[in-house]
């Protein structure tokens, strides 16, 4: 198969993948933060709102991650970027409705002021505390996430240490953390069995928080000076980076404590489902209940409950993001075809190759036109 | 205490991380801070938060760890 239809749906499945890792910690934050906050939901219309636009943004958007790829106009490109940069209202809708829904617990709890509810939290419970904290990584990840999705910044960054920066404060903390920590309260719901070492736990999400911060900023330094991805040993001979603070030996210092601090916790909280998983002890299981919102489905506009309409949406707009570049895709096989036609000598038998040969071949010379 | 151990853990934690990006910041203005200065910063700091946080007094918030 060519390579430009090779990225066109590896990308076309490969970010949309992500979102099936990202929602179900997005559900536990909507659902299960609240409930250990203090109680109940800000407003299930807003997350409504939430999901439905990643039903209709998060699978036409993987062309962002080919802003530097030939086969796909720069016209085309600037409106997939306007497409990725709209996937950032569900993320601030959710932070403003999670955050409003744990400063409505903390204040049912005594907490008072403009900040001091926030001492009000239960921070002494591991499942909570390591989806905050996860919560506050995932804000730090969207940010980044804006650098990915702009296409004129896009190309400091493309193919830098900067993206799997970005990936693991997303995937690797927002989604794993949260997962974590939800283990936490999810493990002794469905065996009955006390959560073993609550205390450890509570220090294994905190040492994830800070092995993520200090793995990720060494990362998003690195790639901002132009150090390469998938690159074990980045320094090369005669060449020196133009880094703004410390040196490379410290960023990847850094890196390396943070990995350490990484495998740490997941040892540790291995440790500690397992042993949960055969401790003896009983802990009354949840009520099993979800505390109805503080603004319930009665507030949503109907609209929003039609599934039918959003799923036609989403299909229009992904045929829209796809129609395009694989129209334009065809176009080029099609100009090849005729130029390789008109050529005499090429006609003979055997000479054209496959689609894939002529495709690398029309890569080799964009290649060399661009050394 | 004046506050609970787990929000002291919390609160370490953020200080720690404020120390790592805040040289990054810095750096983007043109303060380049060594990491010999960042980490002499950040044991300073922590010492006044567990200092702060052992010292005596009432705690904050309604969480406390005798609520177990």
């Amino acid at each position: 198969m060519c390579k430009s239809l090779q990225l066109l749906l590896f990308w076309y499945s490969g970010h949309p993948i992500v979102y099936f890792w990202l929602l179900p910690a997005y559900l536990l934050w909507y659902i299960l933060l609240p409930k250990l906050a203090g109680e109940r939901l800000f407003s299930d219309p807003l997350a409504r709102v939430v999901f439905i636009l990643f039903v209709l943004l998060s699978t036409p958007v993987g062309i962002h991650h080919q802003y530097l790829d030939p086969g796909i106009s720069e016209g085309f490109k600037f409106i997939a970027m306007t497409n990725t940069m709209f996937l950032l209202l569900p993320s601030l809708l959710t932070a403003f409705t999670v955050v409003a829904s744990m400063e409505h617990g903390a204040r049912q709890r005594g907490g008072e002021g403009y900040f001091s509810w926030l001492t009000a939290l239960p921070w002494r419970d591991p499942a909570f505390t390591g989806m905050a904290l996860a919560g506050l990584v995932f804000a730090f990840g969207g940010f980044t996430g804006i650098v990915n999705a702009g296409m004129n910044i896009n190309y400091l960054v493309h193919n830098s240490l900067w993206v799997p920066g970005h990936i693991h404060t997303q995937v690797g903390t927002a989604v794993a953390l949260t997962f974590m920590a939800g283990s936490y309260w999810l493990v002794p719901q469905l065996t009955g069995n006390r959560l073993v070492g609550r205390r450890i736990a509570l220090v294994q999400v905190v040492l994830w928080f800070v092995g993520i911060v200090f793995m990720t900023n060494s990362m998003y330094r690195g790639g901002l000076i132009g150090m390469p991805r998938r690159t074990a040993e980045p320094e090369y001979q005669g060449f020196d980076y133009e880094i703004a603070a410390g040196s490379i030996g410290e960023l990847n210092a850094q890196l390396a404590i943070g990995g350490v601090l990484l495998f740490v916790s997941t040892v540790v909280f291995l440790a500690i489902v397992f042993l949960t998983l055969f401790n003896a002890d009983s802990e009354p299981v949840d009520d099993g209940t979800i505390p109805p919102p503080l603004s319930g489905p009665d507030d949503s506009p109907r609209v929003l409950d039609n599934l039918k309409l959003w799923v036609a949406i989403a299909l229009a707009l992904i045929v829209f993001a796809y129609a395009f570049p694989l129209r334009e895709h065809r176009l080029e096989r099609r100009a090849l075809r005729s130029r390789y036609r008109s050529v005499p000598g090429d006609r003979r038998s055997g000479a054209r190759g496959s689609a894939g040969d002529r495709c690398r071949q029309r890569y080799g010379a964009v290649a060399r036109s661009l050394e | 205490m004046r506050t609970s151990p787990a929000k002291l853990l919390v609160l370490v934690a953020l200080c720690l991380v404020v120390l790592v990006e805040l040289r990054t910041a810095l750096a983007f203005v043109g303060v380049e801070v060594s990491v010999l200065e960042t980490v002499g910063v950040g044991v300073v700091a922590v010492a006044l938060l567990l200092v702060w946080g052992f010292g005596v007094g009432r705690e904050t918030g309604s969480e406390s760890e005798s609520a177990e």
